[in-house]
């Protein structure tokens, strides 16, 4: 029998609420999450880990949400970056999509509606390990 | 110093046409605004249930707009009855200083209490949010239906709802009673049978082929392949006014001559404006309903009714959440102020707009009948009122298959 | 008592005018803001929308609304000084609205459905260029084309709109331009499908089409393939759309929306989106040919696509029907007829034919194998042979051009054409390397777009400054320097590349003319494509690539056929609506009357309005004080100063100027000091990218749309204390700057908007694409619809929020002459990369 590896997901913000709420929520999922409330620390981790999925806010201090993307997307091909918006920023989320992110959700969400998007992100994930054979 | 010389009305009357335009496609944009706030009212209900991950510049983006709407609407009501007025902004600008406290003492109190102690409990934004929610909608001017109970709403509006509500009422008022004459109809009708009522209708926004419509509505022939945006709530009220459900009566309406300018007195006279994708009916001080305002569009969003009047056809019953809608396809919301009351209906389908703008055509055509002698002093209109009557309850009554929440 | 406002008596009480007219001029300014976002709105729209669509109409309608309102607005400010303006608007309002009438009575005349024999008598684009080109075989060979019907493209306009489709998509579509993630892409483009699929067709064009459908008695389906303007025309799309063969006539509707749902296949689409055609384009009709039981099936081109000056027609043909033959999936057998005599065969390869595609009595085709003896028989005749080469003269002789003719021959020997295209002359695609991915690998990059798309074929290099006198077909060209003797060779090529060069001159106008890509200024390219044979020219990106990334189809036209770029200028419906004639409020005819557009009632009116805020403000301050100053600097700016209270304290009573020294306004010094910056430079340009400057100099003669503008026309600022209200117009564009800046950071706000005209539309998306990067990487929340850039920046400290001013001061100084500067979007990101990092001398 095949066990199916839990999906390895990233969430970044610098809001504690939203890490607070994701965490557990995205948990009862089945998907192995860790959670850091700045740019610079997920970097750090990033070059110890590879994950599936990195949720980001788009906008905190020092190193942005923009930044964690372009990072993510020169270091690994097979992780889908989402990007968590402001309210009312369509701008910064399509230049998000231009830079290669699999998709972004705006505030205000409910936590299963960033379930939602992680699943397409995670089928996409496996097509995509399925074609490289 | 006196700073505004008289204003000068003579220029104002010879331009006619284009102020009567400008007074209703402004109440249109009263009437879009008063929507979009409600709409904000229905969201922030919903935002506060605490399932939501918010933002502060979500609600300072809808505190913003919510009052900039109230902030419209106030204006746009004073310039629609010529009022010069400021009212109301004062008291909005202090509803609004209120509501930015209240977000600003839950933020300093987020920092304060540190978020360790919170626990399980609701964070500071949906705390914040709900304080807000509150506040704004302190007066119940607003329902569902038809309820019956005592009438509620002060005169002098308080809260955040109420003015919007006050303003919007204001303009319906003043539409009613005091819209002047305006360019010539482009037809007038007559009820044939009794000769003692009349349609004035007229055209609006510069529009074209209303002749053609009531041509073709007066002959009970569709037209050829209909082209069926174009005057739209027109085409259906006239088919409802001159086809009856069965297709049994109805009323015949014939064109009046130009000529005959005399009014009888004892004429019920209704004005009918027709835009491309909206209508407007104006009707006499006789009936309780005094105006009819639908628009129809693409989207759901787009399909409005409203009605308004004077003293309450069926009196409210308290209040029930006023703002998030049912699912059913067809809430009919109303809110009173005094003895002025507006239902509403919004997020019709097509379908559902069009039915009842031709109910409301069959309904005034059953209030046609006079009952009486007009000889006799019993006042024309009264079959009027009561077929008015009627047709409120019944568009007010789909509440009843509302399941109750 | 009383319900609704009180009635005051105006003038009662002190101040309570001033504050009526201040929520006067705020409504004011507010539909201003949103009349030119809708008008934004509505020029992008454009590129969706046709001007006879209903949607389209009605967003013009809500503009003509607005409009009144803010004359309205504009009436009520000024007591009614401007009520000769209802009178004009009025006037628009009905040619405007004649003119939808107009198009709504012919709309109803447009066919949703023709016959072939119809199609040429059709007005322009309702057939699509495939049914076209059908009718004009029948005009000489009536017996030889299989009977059809096509559904026009009024038939899609309103399938895509009455049920509310079209809308739905939109978000969709306007999303997807910019998505790189092609998972995502695939995601969208397959919702987008579904929606069309599900989608419900009018009511009356159900009952054309089946009715239609319904003629076809025989036992054979219909072949539904699309027709698309644009294809087989300009741009071939060849294989981009389904064809679906052999249909039953009960399922031509669902066959119809399989096809049209096939343009947003990810292949279809990202051909589209690459060449930067505008969806209005390529409206696409349906063409229902009934289908021919086919004992051989094939192409035929009249002259060899790889050698077009060899005399020889090519011929190829496989058992059963050709749809994998002419999609390349297979090969068949190959004739190659010497054009002056069909028997004299010049080459004749005749291959293993394994399979055939049949007629499936269900619908659809079956793959049958071939029996023993037909494997290796050839599949077409002498007398076909002989028919064909027939019909290609014939064919030739009536188009004029060198035909590329797909045919059936039925089981009795007669000859049918069931579509022909232009040929278009060019390698074939075995010689063309394998499209690579989206992101191949350029092997040279750079230079300045002097025609924007895209090209690959030969590469023909010219080392001499003599030009040779002829080039291949779809060459492209590689030059040391751009003369207009090019013109000579224009009609051949495919793309232009140019070390050097005016682009500005007369060759580069003579390649936007003939719409060939170029790229100039592309130095040292000789060098470095000295061993290349075929090359993919990208002019957009200033890209060049081996061979061809492009998922191209085989063939590349060669005819070039003149495309108005912005053919809805022409439009009668546009001239009232966005032309800008009041360009300078100090001339006479800066009145009432001398509006004629929407565009220039929203423009007096804002002039107006600011004016009589003046005014206002004199009268009510009396005639002792001067409210209203000029500001003195040396900067090329005229603006006329109003304090709103206090902000004239450090100056002295009665002076008519004011330096900005003495305005008491922390806001207003916190943005002058950006304007002001020495390291702005307000004295012109040295070096220009001359497309842009020339792209700036035509718009404004041409006066479509933009204005000449003076440098340093009147601007307006309101100034208090803690606020300020910036109106600037600098050269071609205005700016407004609204801003309360005070200690307590709840209440500051600064918001800009930003506006721009002079240049084409491309290049002012362009500069709005700089300053809304510049400003989000700046903190500010940003909206760009189009060319118009909302930005704010709200709650923040003092310091904060001068320095955002300050960068909006220095933002309004550099982005005078951006349009003529920023070429492409990632110029526009390096502009905003310089500006951020302080080069401001980028932007001299």
């Amino acid at each position: 029998m095949v066990m199916k590896k839990p999906l390895e997901i990233v969430v970044v913000d610098d809001e504690l609420i939203v890490r607070k709420r994701l965490k557990p929520a995205l948990e009862k999922s089945g998907y192995h999450v860790e959670v850091y409330d700045d740019g610079a620390g997920v970097l750090k981790r990033l070059e110890e880990k590879t994950f599936d999925i990195v949720v980001t806010d788009v906008r905190m201090e020092d190193v942005d949400g923009m930044q964690v993307l372009e990072q993510v997307l020169a270091r690994s091909s097979h992780t889908k970056v989402i990007i968590i918006t402001g309210y009312a920023t369509v701008e910064v989320a399509r230049e998000a999509l231009a830079k290669g992110a699999f998709d972004f959700i705006a505030k205000p969400f409910k936590p299963n509606d960033l379930r939602v998007i992680i699943e397409r992100a995670a089928d996409a994930l496996r097509t995509e390990r399925i074609r490289a054979g | 110093m006196g700073f505004w010389t008289r204003w000068d009305p003579s220029r104002e009357r010879s331009l006619a046409p284009i102020a009567i335009d400008r007074k209703i496609i402004r109440f249109r944009r009263l009437v879009e605004q008063h929507s979009e706030v409600l709409e904000i009212f229905r969201d922030l209900e919903e935002k506060q249930s605490g399932e939501y991950i918010l933002d502060r510049r979500y609600m300072e983006a809808r505190i913003d707009r919510v009052y900039e709407g109230a902030r419209r609407i106030l204006y746009d009501m004073h310039v629609i009855s010529d009022s010069h007025s400021d009212e109301g902004y004062e008291a909005l600008d202090r509803l609004r200083a209120v509501s930015e406290k209240i977000l600003k003492e839950a933020f300093a109190a987020s920092g304060r209490q540190g978020l360790a102690s919170r626990g399980e409990t609701a964070d500071w934004e949906t705390l914040a949010l709900q304080a807000l929610f509150q506040d704004m909608t302190r007066a119940p001017v607003y329902g569902t239906g038809a309820d019956s109970g005592t009438p509620t709403g002060a005169v002098a509006p308080e809260s955040l709802t109420e003015w919007v509500g006050w303003g919007h009422l204001g303009a319906a008022q003043w539409l009613a009673d005091s819209l002047p004459d305006g360019p010539p109809p482009v037809a007038t009708l007559m009820d044939e049978e009794t000769g003692l009522w009349t349609l004035r209708v007229f055209a609006l926004g510069g529009v074209k082929g209303a002749e053609a419509v009531i041509r073709d509505s007066l002959a009970r022939q569709p037209s050829g392949r209909p082209d069926t945006t174009s005057l739209l709530p027109l085409r259906v009220f006239l088919e409802g006014l001159t086809r009856s459900p069965d297709e049994a009566g109805g009323r015949r309406l014939r064109l009046e001559d130009t000529g005959r300018q005399k009014a009888d007195k004892r004429t019920v006279r209704l004005d009918l404006y027709a835009g491309d994708d909206f209508l407007l009916l104006r009707l006499p001080a006789v009936s309780s309903l005094r105006l009819f305002w639908c628009s129809v569009g693409m989207e759901p969003a787009e399909q409005r009714l409203y009605l308004y009047g004077t003293s309450p056809p069926c009196r409210p019953r308290g209040v029930q959440k006023p703002f998030l809608a049912a699912q059913h396809p067809y809430p009919v919301y109303r809110c009173r102020i005094a003895d002025k009351w507006m239902y509403w209906a919004s997020h019709l389908s097509w379908a559902q707009g069009e039915e009842r703008v031709r109910v409301l055509g069959h309904s005034l055509a059953a209030g046609m009948t006079l009952r009486g002698d007009p000889a006799g002093g019993e006042p024309v209109g009264t079959g009027f009122q009561e077929s008015i009557a009627a047709f409120l309850k019944q568009t007010t009554m789909l509440q009843r298959e509302v399941p109750e929440w | 008592m009383m319900f609704g406002p009180t009635r005051r008596r105006a003038g009662k009480e002190p101040g309570q005018d001033a504050r009526h007219a201040y929520q006067c001029l705020r409504t004011l300014l507010d539909r201003n803001t949103l009349l030119l976002e809708q008008m934004s709105e509505v020029e992008a729209d454009l590129r969706f929308y046709p001007s006879t669509s209903p949607t389209l109409q009605k967003r013009i309608s809500r503009m003509t609304d607005e409009t009144l309102l803010l004359v309205e607005d504009l009436n009520v400010l000024s007591r009614n000084r401007f009520a000769g303006l209802y009178r004009t608007l009025d006037r628009i309002r009905d040619r405007l609205t004649g003119r939808f009438h107009a198009l709504r009575s012919d709309r109803r005349l447009i066919p949703i459905t023709l016959s072939l024999p119809e199609v040429l008598k059709a007005p322009r684009g309702l057939a699509g260029n495939k049914a076209t080109n059908l009718g004009r075989v029948m005009e000489i060979l009536p017996a030889c084309v299989p009977p059809g019907f096509v559904v026009t493209t009024e038939a899609y306009w309103r399938f895509m709109h009455e049920g509310g489709l079209f809308p739905s998509i939109l978000p969709l579509l306007q999303e997807l331009e910019a998505v790189r993630d092609r998972d995502l892409l695939r995601n969208r483009l397959e919702t987008i499908r579904g929606k069309i699929l599900d989608a419900p067709l009018p009511e009356d064009m159900e009952r054309e089409i089946l009715s239609c459908a319904g003629r076809n008695n025989g036992p054979l389906g219909w072949a539904v393939r699309s027709s698309a303007e644009g294809e087989d025309g300009r741009f071939s799309f060849a294989g981009q759309f389904q064809s679906i063969l052999n249909v039953p006539n009960a399922e031509a509707l669902q066959a119809y929306r399989r096809v049209v749902r096939s343009r947003f296949q990810p292949r279809a689409y990202l051909y589209r989106r690459e060449l930067v055609l505008r969806e209005i384009d390529t409206p696409m009709a349906v063409l229902f040919l009934e289908v021919v039981d086919a004992r051989s099936a094939g192409v035929l081109y009249t002259r060899e696509p790889n050698k077009p000056d060899r005399n020889c027609m090519l011929i190829q043909s496989v058992w059963g029907l050709a749809p994998d033959l002419v999609a390349g999936k297979m090969d068949g057998d190959r004739f190659l007829v010497e054009r002056s005599d069909p028997a004299k065969r010049i080459e004749e390869c005749i291959r293993p034919k394994t399979g055939k595609l049949v007629i499936d009595p269900r619908g659809g085709l079956l793959r049958q194998e071939t029996s023993g003896e037909e494997t290796n028989r050839p599949s077409l005749s002498h007398e076909d042979l002989k028919g064909l080469w027939e019909i290609g003269h014939a064919l030739e002789r009536h188009f004029r051009t060198p035909l590329d003719i797909e045919w059936v021959s039925d089981p009795r020997g007669k000859l049918w054409v069931v579509q022909a295209r232009p040929l278009l002359l060019q390698e074939t695609i075995a010689e063309v390397s394998s499209p690579a991915p989206l992101d191949a690998m350029p092997i040279l990059e750079g230079g300045i777009p002097v025609q924007a798309g895209r090209a690959s074929g030969p590469l023909v290099r010219v080392e001499t400054a003599s030009l040779p006198g002829r080039v291949p077909a779809g060459a492209i060209l590689l030059i040391p320097a751009a003369t207009p003797e090019i013109a000579t060779l224009l009609p051949s090529l495919a793309g232009c590349i140019s070390e050097t060069g005016n682009p500005a001159g007369h060759a580069a106008a003579l390649l936007r003319e003939w719409k060939v890509p170029s790229l100039f200024g592309l130095e040292g390219a000789l060098q470095a494509l000295k061993e290349e044979k075929m090359i993919g020219l990208d002019a957009t990106h200033r890209r060049i690539y081996r061979g061809s990334p492009w998922p191209e189809p085989p063939h590349q036209r060669v005819r070039k056929e003149r495309v108005p770029e912005n053919s809805w200028e022409d439009d009668p419906l546009c001239k009232y609506v966005f032309p800008l004639h009041l360009t300078d409020p100090a001339s006479p005819r800066f009145r009432t009357d001398g509006c004629s557009s929407l565009h220039d009632i929203i423009r007096f009116v804002h002039e107006k309005a600011m004016e009589t805020v003046f005014d206002l403000g004199d009268r009510q301050a009396g005639r002792r004080k001067h409210r209203a100053r000029r500001l003195e600097t040396d900067l090329p700016l005229d603006i006329i100063v109003l304090d709103l209270g206090g902000a004239f304290a450090g100056a002295g009573e009665g002076a008519k100027t004011i330096q900005p020294s003495q305005i008491d306004s922390i806001p207003f010094q916190a943005i002058w000091r950006g304007i002001s910056d020495p390291a702005m430079s307000w004295a012109g340009r040295r070096q220009v990218s001359l497309k842009g400057f020339t792209s700036v100099l035509i718009s404004s003669m041409a006066g479509s749309g933009a204005g000449a503008r003076k440098l340093g026309a009147r601007n307006y600022l309101l100034a208090a204390r803690d606020y300020i209200n910036l109106n600037l117009r600098l050269a071609y564009h205005y700016t407004m700057v609204d801003a309360l800046v005070g200690e307590s950071p709840e209440n500051n706000f600064v918001n800009f908007r930003f506006r721009g005209g002079g240049a084409r539309a491309d290049r002012r998306e362009l500069r709005a694409r700089f300053l809304a990067e510049t400003l989000l990487r700046s903190r500010f929340a940003v909206d760009r619809r189009g060319d118009l850039v909302t930005a704010w920046f709200r709650r923040h400290p003092r310091s904060r929020c001068e320095e955002a001013l300050a960068l909006l001061g220095r933002l309004t100084a550099c982005s005078r002459q951006l349009d003529m500067l920023i070429a492409n979007t990632k110029m526009a990101h390096e502009y905003a990369e310089r500006f951020l990092a302080g080069d401001y001398k980028a932007f001299h």
